[in-house]
């Protein structure tokens, strides 16, 4: 039960700018998600919080406390780390017995202590390995005795660290399902690390994505989806990732549009900047795989892209297609039974309202939406 | 073809090891034999295999034996083996005390020098003993520290506890730092993560440096020979004195050897496994 506040922090790892300016709020018993590629400070923001990485600058409060210098065993967090960090020289139930019996922390009978830990291992379907040491366990099974470990405490803040990577699909999504059920009755905040987009949007109920130690974009999972504020926002929400491609903004007759490979679309909404008295000026337009239509015929429609298939892949239930449009590679998610041949001639197009407008320098989405 | 010359291969091997068995254990076995000797077949020409086979020795300097000279009556033997025993003891006990929160704090803390000073550690193992030895002798004459068991464990130390460190500190450094940090965070202070996390970690490696810093300590002759005396005189230069003005008493030279290796034998086994856990430490990181 608490809200955590990242003010201004900074972080350096020699010359290395980490974690730049960090400004984070965290809401009282919300699951947050930082969302990041590898080497993003996902991580180091994390044990920021926890408190086993210092601070260069900036403050840390818990529930309005300045908990900045306070050492990570006064701070009320478990946290699960990605490499596990299990204790190799104890068993499975000592392990996940540790935190009860570690610290200054109310003391417990040996009999609430074996209940606890005995319904956690039930919940993560480890209770027969109780017995056995962590280097005789699968890397799924440590992952959950790691899991474990921080679920048998009731702290204020979770802070998890890609706690399901290296389970295997299956487990993966039961795991999933899993840590929803346990946040609608854990009543404790969560911070949760991963770069995995699929779990972010699914379990978050806001997301934080990071890049190169700035946060680009704090929002809901419908927010973050449909209205990236930046362009590295949305390219890192979505398989396939969405499509980019050059275009050109112009102001006709008060009207505005974008023009790729000199095919003008006009665009739905506001947008940034262009007036009837800006010249031209250079945009990424970005619009995902499902919202392509391709054909092989030029449709009806005023607009539509010429481009050669490249390669059809049907998976299952879809179809993955790409399109050699110009200098690069365009994807285009299709029915599995649509057909396409390599180097046939096809046409793409698209609704106004599903394409994303950026900055051609800055990055920054151009369109102004209401949400 | 493959299979012949995998055969081969391991034919050669054999046939390397058991060589070198036998070069390494022959001083061994010698020595081993010589103790059962009596004076005559010790220094018989050509050497004697079989014989006839005596406990002499080993009741010579034992328990005394009426048909040697007299001194060997009273035998010095005991006092020497319980002298050695008490200072690779102390000198062991000592060094880990201490041995271990220097590795500690070199494996895990940062602070000014640290490298220059973890290298002046081990800069005492390579300097020769005889070029501290002079300085020591004055410093330990100043302070009465000539021929006490309390000097010789401090002298020893230049052997046993920059070696300790060294190799404590590279086991430390293995312990991922998230273990700690893990520790931490469930609620240790750093002494906890120390006594319950990172000790328990580095079990194996204590059991091995204790092992080697022992027998260091065991076979230590030269700090013995000029910082010690009648009162502290371990085995290593009691053997001396086998050598005698008139005669040299082989036989009993060769028993004490053989019961001075017992204790190391000993300690070598009780602790082997755990030696070999040490060898299998990187399984346990997740």
């Amino acid at each position: 039960m608490a809200n955590i506040v990242l003010d201004n922090v900074d972080k350096y790892y020699g010359d290395l700018h980490a974690i730049d300016h960090l400004q984070l709020q965290i809401r009282d018993r919300e699951f947050f998600v930082i969302l990041g590629a590898s080497g993003a400070g996902k991580t180091t923001t994390l044990k920021m919080m926890a408190g086993v990485e210092p601070v260069d600058s900036g403050s840390i409060f818990m529930d309005g406390q300045d908990v900045t210098r306070w050492p990570p065993e006064r701070r009320e967090v478990a946290m699960v780390f990605e490499s596990y960090a299990l204790y190799g020289h104890l068993s499975v139930y000592k392990n996940m017995a540790f935190p009860l019996l570690a610290g200054r922390r109310k003391r417990l009978t040996a009999s609430e202590v074996e209940q606890k830990v005995r319904r956690v291992a039930q919940l993560l379907g480890i209770d027969m390995l109780l017995q056995r040491r962590p280097a005789e366990l699968s890397g799924g099974q440590r992952q959950r005795v790691a899991l474990g470990r921080a679920l048998v405490r009731e702290p204020a803040a979770f802070l998890m660290d890609e706690p399901l990577s290296h389970l295997d699909a299956k487990i993966h999504h039961q795991m999933r399902s899993e840590l929803r059920q346990l946040r609608e009755c854990m009543g404790s905040t969560i911070v949760y690390v991963t770069h995995d987009y699929g779990e972010a949007l699914a379990l978050g109920d806001r997301i934080a994505i990071l890049h190169e130690g700035k946060i680009m974009q704090v929002g809901t999972p419908g927010e973050v989806f449909h209205h990236p504020a930046t362009r590295l926002v949305a390219e890192s929400l979505g398989d396939p990732p969405m499509n980019v491609l050059p275009g050109r903004i112009c102001c006709q007759d008060g009207r505005t549009f974008v023009e790729i490979q000199g095919q003008p679309l006009r665009v739905s909404g506001a947008v940034e900047g262009p007036s009837a008295a800006t010249p031209p000026r250079q945009v990424d337009v970005g619009i995902r795989a499902q919202h392509i239509r391709a054909t092989q015929a030029p449709s009806s429609r005023p607009f539509h892209l010429p481009g050669q298939v490249y390669v059809h892949e049907v998976l299952g239930d879809e179809g993955l297609l790409t399109v050699t449009v110009g200098p690069q590679h365009v994807m285009v998610l299709t029915s599995p039974e649509e057909r396409f041949t390599p180097d046939e001639r096809v046409y793409l197009s698209w609704e106004a309202e599903a394409m994303h407008l950026f900055c051609g320098q800055t990055g920054k989405n151009l369109q102004s939406h209401s949400v | 073809m493959k299979d012949g010359t995998g055969k081969l291969r391991s034919a050669v091997r054999v046939v390397g090891l058991g060589l070198y068995f036998a070069f390494a254990m022959a001083p061994i076995v010698w020595i081993l034999m010589m103790s059962f000797k009596n004076p005559g077949d010790v220094i018989a020409t050509p050497p004697k295999f079989i014989f006839s086979p005596t406990l002499d020795n080993y009741k010579a300097i034992t328990v005394g034996l009426e048909s040697y000279s007299s001194e060997s009556l009273r035998p010095d033997f005991p006092k020497y083996f319980l002298n050695t025993l008490i200072i690779a003891s102390a000198t062991v006990a000592v060094s880990l005390v201490l041995g271990t929160f220097a590795a500690y704090s070199l494996a895990r803390f940062s602070f000014p020098m640290k490298e220059d000073i973890a290298f002046t550690f081990l800069s005492f193992r390579f300097a020769p003993e005889l070029m501290v030895i002079l300085p020591l002798y004055v410093i330990f004459q100043k302070c009465h520290l000539i021929d006490s068991f309390a000097g010789l464990t401090l002298a020893y130390q230049l052997v046993t506890l920059p070696f300790l460190i060294w190799v404590l500190r590279g086991f430390f450094e293995e312990i991922p730092k998230e273990i700690e940090q893990a520790a931490r965070v469930d609620g240790c202070t750093w002494w906890g993560v120390f006594c319950r996390i990172s000790l328990p970690l580095v079990k194996p490696g204590i059991a091995a440096v204790v092992i080697l810093s022992f027998i260091f300590a065991w076979n230590n002759f030269i700090f013995a020979m000029i910082l010690g005396g009648e009162r502290t005189q371990p085995i290593t230069l009691g053997i001396l004195g086998f050598i005698g003005y008139e005669r040299v008493l082989w036989g009993q030279m060769a028993a004490a050897t053989i019961i001075c290796a017992v204790p190391e034998l000993v300690l070598a086994f009780v602790i082997q496994k755990y030696i070999i856990r040490g060898l299998t430490f990187g399984a346990v990181k997740g």
